[in-house]
C-alpha cells in the first residue's frame, strides 16, 4: 500500500486555494424553492396537456385559459430560480467562482433555466396564435412542438432535482 | 423504378436571407456571452460583453420571428404537403433529441467528475 491513508473522496466544498477562491458557506437544499419549482413545472406539464385537449375539442376559451396557466407557471418557476440565485450569491457565497460545486450547479441549472425561458417564449407565441384563431385538431403542429419541448424541459428538471439538489447536497 | 406519380408535388421556397441573419445572431450571442462571463470573473466594469450578447439576442429573435411568420403564412396558404408536414414533426423530434443528448453530456461530465462523481459512484454523500 503506497498511501494507506488514501480516501477516495474529494473535498467538494473545500477549495485547494481558499484565498483565491472562497468556498461557499452552504448550498441550496432541495426541500425549499427547488421543491416548489418541481411542483410548478410538473403542474405546468398537465396544464399544457389540457390545452392540447381543448384544441382537439375546438374550445378556444379553454385553449387560451390553459395556455395562460402554463405560461404563468413557467414564469413563476423563473422567478423562483432568480430568487434562488440571489440567495446563493447573497447568503451562501455560492457563486460561479466558489469552486467546483458552484461551477457545476450554475452550469446545470443555468442551462436548464435558459431552456425554460425558450419554452416559455414558445408558449407565449402559441398563446398569441391561439388568440388569432390558429390551431385545429388536424393542424396544430406548432403547438404540439412547443408542448413537446415543454415536457422535455420538465423531465430535465426532474433529473436535475434528483441529481443536483437531492444527491448533490 | 418509381414513376413520377409516386411523389407528391413539393413546394420549394424562394431564396432567403434569413439563414445568414441567424448565423450572425448566433455568432454575436455566443461571442458576447463568452466575453460577459470573462468580464464577470475578472471583475471588469466593461459593458462590451452584455451589449454584444443582447444585440445578438435581438438579431436572433427578429430572425426567428420573420422565419416562423413565413412558415405559418405558407402553412395557412396550404403550400405544405403531407410529406412536408411529416418533415416538421421529424425536425422537431431530432431537435429535442439533440437537446436531450446535450443535457446527457453535461450530466455525464458531472457524474464522472472526480469531485462530484464520487458522491454517486462511491456513495460518499
Amino acid at each position: 500500500m503506497i498511501w494507506p491513508d488514501y480516501v477516495p473522496q474529494w473535498p467538494l466544498l473545500d477549495n485547494p486555494n481558499p484565498e483565491q477562491f472562497a468556498a461557499p458557506a452552504g448550498v441550496i437544499g432541495p426541500w425549499g424553492l427547488p421543491l416548489v419549482n418541481t411542483l410548478l413545472l410538473v403542474t405546468s406539464s398537465f396544464t399544457v396537456t389540457f390545452a392540447h385537449h381543448a384544441i382537439n375539442h375546438g374550445d378556444r376559451k379553454k385553449i387560451i385559459g390553459w395556455l395562460v396557466a402554463t405560461i404563468v407557471l413557467g414564469l413563476a418557476f423563473l422567478v423562483c430560480q432568480a430568487v434562488e440565485y440571489y440567495e446563493a450569491y447573497a447568503h451562501y457565497g455560492l457563486t460561479l467562482n466558489s469552486g467546483i460545486f458552484g461551477s457545476t450547479f450554475f452550469m446545470l441549472t443555468g442551462f436548464h433555466g435558459a431552456h425554460v425561458t425558450i419554452g416559455t417564449i414558445m408558449l407565449i407565441v402559441m398563446l398569441g396564435r391561439a388568440m388569432k384563431g390558429h390551431f385545429t385538431k388536424t393542424d396544430c403542429f406548432g403547438f404540439e412542438a412547443a408542448a413537446w419541448y415543454w415536457h422535455f424541459v420538465d423531465v430535465v428538471w426532474l433529473l436535475l432535482f434528483v441529481l443536483v439538489y437531492i444527491m448533490g447536497t | 423504378m418509381a414513376s413520377d406519380t409516386t411523389y407528391e408535388s413539393y413546394y420549394v421556397p424562394h431564396n432567403s436571407a434569413l439563414p445568414i441573419f441567424a448565423s450572425l445572431g448566433i455568432f454575436l450571442t455566443v461571442y458576447g456571452g463568452g466575453n460577459l462571463l470573462n468580464e464577470m470573473s475578472s471583475g471588469s466594469d466593461s459593458n462590451f460583453g452584455i451589449t454584444v450578447f443582447l444585440m445578438g439576442g435581438l438579431v436572433m429573435a427578429t430572425t426567428l420571428f420573420f422565419w416562423f411568420a413565413k412558415v405559418i403564412e405558407e402553412n395557412h396558404a396550404k403550400m405544405y404537403s403531407q410529406q412536408m408536414n411529416k418533415s416538421f414533426v421529424w425536425g422537431m423530434s431530432w431537435f429535442i433529441f439533440s437537446e436531450v443528448m446535450f443535457f446527457c453530456g453535461v450530466l455525464r461530465c458531472t457524474l464522472l467528475h472526480p469531485v462530484l462523481g464520487c458522491r454517486l459512484d462511491r456513495r460518499c454523500w
